[in-house]
């Protein structure tokens, strides 16, 4: 987008010809690639199409993967191919609706990276098209039962341990992280502050803690005729108050413009919150999604300013994350309309 | 206060994109969309000018009792909030800003607010 370096676009025949070898090592038998070519979207991660046939053994036949690995502009703090890939597993073996995970390769030989296949899923992620479908009652519950499905998912976890120890207070953490976050900005912004002062005077007593996605809303979940046929993006995820999720995602500003329609713009806020106690045994109290409501707009507002001062300050010049700056007074709008009693 | 970038910085990487983009790549619609609407918003910048933050800048020199320019004051206004000392009258002030503001970066997001009132 915009003036952003372009990535590389489809493998090259050298990766191709690596990467089938490395295919029938794997198999033991040998792997023919049918077709290969990469998908939109994904700035920080590449996906790529990828139909093989296998010649027999424990994965016989013709298999339509995506092959996913990091992109030139890929950014540090996200979690890394290997770690993506155990959270996509242990996902999986909870029930939650991902492509299935197939195979990691972390020998740099292959593709000079890292990445692992899965299988390919179809539908559509854009929230713009998505709001477009008459509202559905029943997609919002099957979204807030696959929502619960991955908060079972809690600490300890083997295979998990790189996303570090549980935070024992998540509310007053993100307080305190986002603060940092904006004093590392140059310019003052006062309604983001005030809505900060609100969430620290009114945080919950921590509770118990779960694997959350941190980016789970419409946008990020494909949605096929109607039904939800995979949860995307992992790279966020980490151990925090399952409050934090259901906040993200009932938000107004992932509503993509369809207001009326709280659950991410595609459904009733009752029948989400309906489908997640159906799954994870116990109601959900209004007031205290309230709260992670809020929380949800400063963090949104938080990470447009940061986007955009990457424009301002020249380390990416970018009309897409310029206008990321302008987003932010309709979040402030949000936070100063739910936060009246503050300070 | 307004975000960054605004005015011309925001015509100037408006201009630039559109003098790179690619008319047929898949995403030309989505691209020429935002170019009108940074221009859109400068326009709207242009328009008011800067009574907007001359006044922003008056009614915090009252709420704060000091003196400076509109950075330093929404400065020193952060830091009362932060240290729980926000002035009466902080709330009313900031929803006025913000208000200003939408009307500049989203109009019809404003509007549809005051239908919704």
């Amino acid at each position: 987008m915009g003036l952003s370096p372009t990535v590389s676009g489809n493998l090259s025949a050298d990766h191709l010809a690596r990467l089938t070898e490395w295919l029938a090592e794997q198999a033991g038998v040998a792997v023919e690639v049918i077709s290969t070519n990469r998908l939109s979207g994904g700035a920080i991660q590449e996906n790529h199409r990828l139909e093989i046939s296998v010649a027999g053994g424990d994965w016989p036949g013709h298999h339509d993967l995506v092959l996913r690995r990091d992109a030139q502009s890929a950014v540090a703090t996200s979690h890394s191919r290997a770690e993506e890939f155990a959270l996509l597993k242990a996902a999986h073996d909870a029930g939650v609706t991902v492509p299935t995970p197939c195979v990691l390769c972390e020998d740099e030989r292959i593709l000079g990276g890292p990445f692992f296949l899965m299988h390919r899923v179809m539908g559509e992620a854009r929230g713009g098209r998505l709001v477009k479908a008459a509202p559905n009652a029943d997609l919002v519950h099957e979204l807030g039962a696959n929502l619960a499905r991955i908060h079972t998912i809690t600490p300890p976890r083997p295979g998990l341990e790189f996303l570090g120890p549980p935070p024992a207070d998540p509310a007053r953490a993100s307080v305190a992280q986002y603060r940092a976050y904006l004093d590392a900005l140059p310019d003052p912004h006062p309604a983001v502050e005030w809505g900060l002062a609100w969430l620290a005077d009114h945080a919950p007593a921590p509770g118990a803690l779960v694997l959350c996605h941190r980016d789970y809303r419409t946008g990020n979940l494909m949605i096929e005729d109607g039904k939800l046929s995979a949860t995307l993006d992992w790279e966020f995820a980490g151990w925090s108050d399952p409050l934090e999720d259901i906040g993200w995602f009932l938000a107004k500003c992932w509503r993509f413009g369809r207001w009326e329609e709280e659950a991410g713009g595609l459904g009733p806020r009752a029948a989400f919150l309906a489908g997640y106690a159906s799954v994870s045994g116990a109601s959900v109290d209004p007031a205290a999604v309230t709260y992670w409501e809020v929380m949800a707009h400063v963090r949104w507002a938080v990470i447009a300013l940061q986007q955009a001062w990457r424009h301002v300050s020249g380390e990416e010049t970018s009309l897409e994350l310029a206008l990321t700056a302008h987003v932010v007074p309709e979040l402030e709008h949000e936070i100063l309309a739910m936060t009246g009693d503050a300070a | 206060m307004r975000k960054n970038p605004s005015g011309a910085a925001l015509i100037d990487v408006a201009d630039k994109t559109e003098a790179q983009a690619d008319p047929n790549a898949g995403n030309a619609n989505y691209v020429a969309a935002m170019v009108r609407n940074a221009r859109a918003i400068a326009e709207r910048q242009a328009a008011i000018g800067d009574a907007s933050e001359q006044a922003e800048a008056a009614t915090l020199k009252d709420l704060l009792n000091a003196d400076g320019d509109l950075t330093s004051l929404n400065r020193a206004l952060v830091r009362a909030i932060r240290d729980g000392k926000a002035p009466q009258g902080t709330l009313a002030h900031l929803r006025a800003v913000v208000r200003t503001e939408l009307a500049e970066s989203n109009p019809r997001y404003l509007a549809r607010l005051d239908v919704a009132d």
